[in-house]
């Protein structure tokens, strides 16, 4: 299978900083669903920018496949002074090229598909302040889907959301996945969400960031006792890796 | 960069009264309109370019990261994302070289008289002085002061609050 992103020991820190994440290497196959947990601090946004080459590695190289990846910020950062539905429409503009809309009717018309996928069609004319944490996320969400780039990369997407339209969202992203046989890279900090929706698990440490753990999600282990098995594992890593720097919270 | 480059030199021509230019612009230009015409200019420029390095410095990073993982070149980037985020410090700009521009535009007018220069609130002033006047005097500093205002409210508050309510900066 081809790999849409490729870490060959990545180092990077940043000026004059500790090293944020080591010799940090893992492969990603095209259209695999993949969850990266971690503490908070520990390289996981700095993960997802070098993916979209927002940031250089300072060690080692990346490959990312042709047509990049689109980037659900941790922030949701809207542009301010667009609507909802602008800001949908500027990332469906600025694609143009890939997605083959040219004309302004269309791009509104799938604008509004997408708003309506996220369940915000109503809000469609409000600008970013006039939207709830969890609304915003749902723009953020859509205006990711509009840009058809062959990897999506999504950090703590749902963090905001109620358990509900958590759960509805978990599973149109499935659907969209399925159907659309995107790449996505999932940060999350819910061990059950990673379980839920990846088919692997990615663990990094923190300073400096390292993958200390990898677990393959089967179909069976998403259910029952398995699951609680595995999430009881993954969650006792993770717990003994936020412990290792829990003294020094700042 | 292009501040370090001429922001002293915006500075020191913002501090420079542009009264200052119209012996220059009377020895370029003569006693026309032109006159004013550039000594209002040369009132409003340092301001207005103030206005717009300042907008640019004060954009947030994370839209140029946005604008890229968007996949914008370097004209969607200025024309859909940076002009829009500067566009108050812009309109911000214009309403302080507004400002300038009426003040030097009354003294200019009291400064340079005749020629082919119009008539206006400043010659007016000139004129109440020279007749000793003073309803006329009065009257005139009264009208300068009233467009002043007027202009201030109508044109560039409105402006300026729907810039910043539609972007969440001000209570609507
Ligand atoms: N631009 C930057 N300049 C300097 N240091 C940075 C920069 N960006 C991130 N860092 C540092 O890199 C480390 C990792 O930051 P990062 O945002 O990737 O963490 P994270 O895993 O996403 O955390 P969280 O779960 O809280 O979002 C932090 O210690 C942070 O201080
Ligand atoms: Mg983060």
């Amino acid at each position: 299978m081809n790999e849409a992103v490729v870490f060959d020991t990545v180092d990077k820190s940043f000026a004059e900083g500790p090293e944020v994440l080591s010799e940090v290497s893992f492969d990603i196959a095209e259209g695999e669903f993949v969850c990266l947990l971690g503490a908070s601090g520990c390289g996981k946004s700095t993960l997802l920018s070098m993916i979209a080459q927002l940031e250089r590695p300072t060690g080692g190289a990346i490959e990312v496949t042709e047509g990049g990846a689109a980037f659900m910020f941790q922030d949701a950062s809207l542009f301010p002074w667009l609507t909802a539905e602008q800001n949908i429409m500027l990332a469906l503009r600025l694609a143009e090229g890939r997605c083959q809309i040219r004309q302004r009717k269309v791009r509104r018309q799938r604008a509004a598909e997408l708003l309506d996928l996220v369940r915000l069609s109503e809000h469609a004319h409000r600008r970013p302040h006039e939207l709830s944490g969890g609304m915003r996320q749902r723009v953020a969400l859509a205006r990711a889907l509009a840009q058809e780039r062959p990897v999506l990369l999504m950090d703590e997407p749902f963090g905001a959301l109620d358990a509900i339209t958590r759960s509805l969202l978990h599973e149109e992203l499935l659907r969209i996945w399925r159907t659309t046989g995107r790449t996505i890279v999932f940060v999350t900090h819910s061990v059950d969400e990673a379980v839920h929706l990846g088919q692997r698990v990615l663990l990094l440490s923190s300073r400096p960031g390292r993958i200390i753990g990898e677990w393959e999600v089967a179909e069976e282990d998403r259910e029952g006792a398995r699951r609680a098995v595995l999430v009881d594992e993954i969650t006792e890593r993770l717990r003994n890796e936020v412990g290792r720097h829990g003294g020094d919270t700042h | 960069m292009l501040r370090q480059a001429f922001g002293p030199l915006i500075s020191g021509l913002q501090v420079l009264p542009s009264v200052a230019w119209v012996p220059a612009a009377v020895i370029w230009f003569g006693l026309t309109d032109a006159t004013v015409y550039f000594v209002i200019f040369m009132g409003a420029i340092p301001s207005v370019v103030n206005g717009l390095i300042a907008g640019v410095r004060q954009v947030p990073p994370q839209h140029h990261r946005v604008g890229r993982v968007l996949g914008a070149n370097r004209w969607q980037m200025t024309t859909r994302i940076l002009l829009p985020a500067i566009l108050p410090s812009y309109v911000g700009g214009l309403r302080q070289g507004w400002a300038f521009s009426w003040r030097s535009l009354m003294a200019a007018e009291i400064i340079a008289t005749g020629g082919s220069m119009g008539f206006g609130l400043g010659t007016l002033l000139d004129q109440g002085r020279a007749l000793a006047d003073m309803s006329v005097v009065l009257t005139a500093v009264l009208i300068i002061l009233l467009v002043g205002v007027v202009v201030e409210l109508l044109v560039f508050a409105p402006i300026e609050r729907r810039l910043l309510t539609t972007r969440g900066l001000l209570e609507s």
